[in-house]
């Protein structure tokens, strides 16, 4: 799949390479899903969301949770891009004396909502945030991050449902529906993940995720809940990592990562 | 106690609008007055209570205080990895309410009881964890949580406890209180099952044994400076609790008089590492389980 908008793509390339960068000096995994969330970041991020490092703290802003937290590298090239926190600190990634762990912890740089890395846990809790705003009249909306494979995960539902129940408008829960989790695809069937969201309850969209022109709409859209089924190609951007399940684990050699950054040009 | 609990979260939520009573669908008859003086802070999530202590997180990160209620089994264990991660690893202002701790849901079965409570809450790091007597110690406990902002696990029974206290005794969680004192040997107990070592005492007393009490109201953070006190006095002490003998109050207790080269003799009475496939309500259950009888001191300490 290729990225369709000419406008962004520059800037998301910028942000791949970064990713490459990281996992190559890190020697670290989940390259694969890093690239299949970049272009959903970077359309929040860039285009959406109403939240910079200013507005980290207000009660108004908009909250970005991402729950698949083992695609931290991807969070922090964006939050590092957006100026929440130097873009020095992206080289203290997954290393000893490092700023940046594996999977995100709150307490490390400025534009983490939560920590994560269990999956299965931020739709409940943006849904929990999601609920204080509407109870403390605040404005903003939160939007949740989740992988195809996360929805695996029960308590995934159990947010659902209580979401559905509560009509929650300020409340959209986006799925990088990549096709591949741990140990390759069709684990568990999840072709009918969109008729599922709606069944519960939820408003749903689906829209190719690496196309920032499609995914504006679909985040623009404040009235939830919603579901927005992404589609995309893990690894998505560089021809030797997409759609293979190794990239989960493998982190880019020196010729794997002159390659990538050579087709990112 | 689960009265308590509601009664100090209604007085106290008229003037701290941050209290916020969540339950996934536990509470018939204790929370309909909550719900109705402040609905904007009260919210039945249903029976899912992993989704509940995520929402709790949610709100807790909004600078709300929640309290998660349901029975222990469901409130702490069955949502636990959401204990640890939302509440402990992200040290969250989330209060984990358990009713029915030890075996106060009896004759229900061990679905219901919970002997694992102690041990599973007390290793999570940052986590405060109190098991009141009695309505007294429930009343100062849930004032005091109010006032930090650590995530706390507070473990009930269910209503009318007997009273253990005097109305002026001050608690405070972290610390140890006196209830009697004596000579020979000093028993320490927590929660409920304190009162019927109270009902000990005078038979002890007619066998010759000066016997103290003392209740340890907070499990974690342990009240250090009283064991130094038994550890200098050299005193014989007897644990007591209603819990598994792994992992709880007692463990903790000797654990800290082994590093401190105690010279105590101590015992320890719990759940011996079972399950209780009997039938019948609390006092009978912790009978057959040799927590209720009078023990035998003599024997115990030969």
């Amino acid at each position: 799949m290729r990225i369709d908008n000419d406008e962004h793509i520059s800037f998301v390339k910028d942000l791949r390479k970064e990713i490459f960068r990281m996992m190559h000096y890190s020697k670290s995994s989940h390259i694969g899903g890093c690239l299949s969330c970049i272009d959903i970041l970077y359309t929040l991020y860039f285009k959406i969301m109403d939240c910079d490092k200013i507005k980290a703290k207000s009660p108004d802003r908009d909250v970005f949770i991402l729950s698949k937290g083992h695609n931290s590298a991807a969070l922090y090239a964006t939050l590092a891009y957006a100026d929440f926190f130097p873009k020095k600190y992206l080289d203290k990634y997954y290393i000893d004396d490092g700023i940046l762990p594996g999977h995100l912890d709150m307490t490390t740089v400025n534009g983490i909502e939560c920590s994560s890395g269990s999956l299965g846990h931020g739709a409940s809790i943006g849904l929990g945030m999601a609920i204080a705003k509407d109870r403390n009249k605040n404005d903003g909306h939160v939007y949740v991050l989740m992988g195809d494979g996360e929805c695996n995960e029960g308590s995934v539902w159990e947010a659902v449902m209580l979401a559905a129940t509560l009509k929650q408008k300020n409340y959209t829960l986006i799925v990088d529906f990549n096709h591949l989790q741990g140990m390759g695809r069709d684990v568990i069937r999840q072709d009918n993940l969109a008729e599922r969201f709606a069944a519960f309850g939820f408003k749903t969209v689906e829209v190719n995720g690496h196309d920032t022109e499609q995914l504006i709409p679909a985040l623009q859209n404040n009235d939830g809940p919603l579901a927005v089924i992404a589609h995309t190609v893990k690894g998505s951007g560089v021809s030797f990592t997409e759609d293979k399940l190794e990239w989960h684990y493998k982190s880019p050699n020196d010729e794997q990562l002159e390659e990538a950054l050579k087709e990112l040009q | 106690m689960r009265t308590t609990f509601v009664t100090v979260l209604m007085e106290r939520a008229e003037f701290d609008n941050k209290i916020f009573l969540l339950t996934p669908d536990m509470g018939f008859s204790v929370f309909e007055r909550f719900a109705e003086k402040y609905p904007g802070r009260f919210l039945n999530t249903g029976i899912a209570e992993q989704n509940t202590i995520g929402i709790a997180a949610g709100l807790a990160l909004s600078g709300f205080k929640p309290y998660v209620y349901s029975v222990a089994p469901f409130s702490l264990m069955r949502c636990y990895e959401q204990a640890r991660l939302n509440a402990a690893y992200m040290n969250l202002n989330i209060k984990i309410v358990g009713a029915g701790g030890g075996f106060a849901y009896g004759p229900a079965g061990a679905t219901h009881h919970i002997i694992e409570d102690f041990a599973i809450a007390k290793v999570l790091p940052n986590m405060i964890v109190c098991a009141p007597a009695d309505p007294i110690e429930a009343r100062q406990i849930f004032e005091q949580s109010l006032c930090t902002k650590s995530p706390m696990y507070i473990r009930l029974a269910k209503n009318n406890e007997p009273l253990i206290h005097n109305q002026d005794d001050i608690i405070t969680v972290g610390k140890a209180f006196r209830l009697k004192k004596g000579d020979d040997i000093e028993i320490i107990a927590t929660g409920t099952i304190t009162h019927r070592i109270t009902e000990w005492l005078p038979e002890l007393h007619k066998q010759g044994l000066s016997t103290g009490l003392t209740v340890f109201p907070t499990i974690k953070p342990l009240d250090v400076k009283f064991i130094d006190k038994l550890i200098q006095a050299e005193k014989d002490i007897l644990i007591v609790e209603e819990h598994n003998i792994i992992g709880g109050l007692g463990e903790s207790i000797c654990a800290y008089m082994g590093k401190k080269n105690a010279k105590n003799k101590i015992r320890h009475l719990g759940v011996p590492d079972a399950y209780s496939h009997y039938v019948g309500n609390q006092q009978y259950i912790l009978d057959k389980f040799g927590l209720y009888a009078v023990p035998d001191i003599n024997k115990l300490f030969s």
